[in-house]
């Protein structure tokens, strides 16, 4: 069962996204704060982060970067109510598999989650297979 | 620490663990008594002085400062997982009763 961090400071938001998900059978941890769920990340692992731009403390934006690359590397969705062309740019050059504008249809949400978990084990098992045939 | 369940009416198993100091502070404040509730109410909503809640409550205002340390300090530690520092510890070994609601209408 794939597992979703939701990095939300508004709990109504992180609510819902959670409660949305968690009815396709994911298993979900929701923080407030980047700092929180980066710590949390430190002795456990996550398939995929979904979190806000605007955070108190690290952007979404600082935690997409760290989750690119290194044993932590996983798909992030950026979800906000803020997001200017510049910004969406930016997303995008630090690899981040999607970006919400605020409100979205959560049928979307779930169906960009699917993709990217989809790509993700696909990208894995790829790096397992050339792994192997080296 | 996972949530209770998603709904109240559903017997599946939560999914969804949240890691909110709020939902910590919400929990650990419904453990404690309606009175402690108040006297908190009062000095951090309603920020009356100790004295004031001294004399709404019946209270010496020397209880109050010394309850309101306490529960603070519970509290912080109900939220953070810290030690229970020199107040706390305090409380435990207190042989005087908490307030009671009831005394604000007494006193009034």
């Amino acid at each position: 069962m794939p597992h979703i961090l939701i990095v939300e400071d508004e709990p109504t938001t992180s609510w819902a996204l959670a409660e949305g998900l968690a009815d396709d059978g994911f298993t979900i941890d929701t923080f407030r704060t980047a700092e929180d769920a980066w710590q949390w990340l430190q002795e456990s692992r996550s398939d995929l982060v979904i979190s806000d731009l605007r955070l108190p403390g690290m952007s979404g934006l600082d935690l997409a970067r760290k989750l690119s690359r290194g044993r932590h590397a996983q798909p992030v969705i950026i979800v906000t109510a803020y997001g200017s062309a510049e910004t969406l740019r930016e997303l995008r050059s630090v690899g981040v598999a999607d970006c919400f504008p605020k409100p979205f249809p959560m049928d979307m949400l779930r169906r960009s989650v699917r993709r990217a978990l989809e790509a993700s084990a696909e990208s894995r098992s790829g790096r397992v297979r050339r792994r192997k045939a080296a | 620490m996972r949530a209770a369940g998603r709904r109240a009416d559903s017997a599946r198993p939560s999914l969804v663990t949240h890691h909110d100091s709020r939902a910590l502070m919400v929990r650990a404040l419904a453990r404690r008594a309606a009175s402690e509730r108040v006297l908190l109410a009062l000095v951090l909503v309603e920020r009356m002085t100790p004295h004031e809640v001294a004399c709404t409550l019946g209270l010496a205002p020397r209880a109050v400062e010394r309850h309101v340390a306490i529960l603070l300090s519970e509290l912080r530690r109900a939220v953070t997982g810290a030690r229970p520092g020199r107040a706390a510890r305090g409380l435990s070994g207190s042989s005087r009763p908490a307030p009671r609601a009831g005394t604000a209408r007494q006193a009034a």
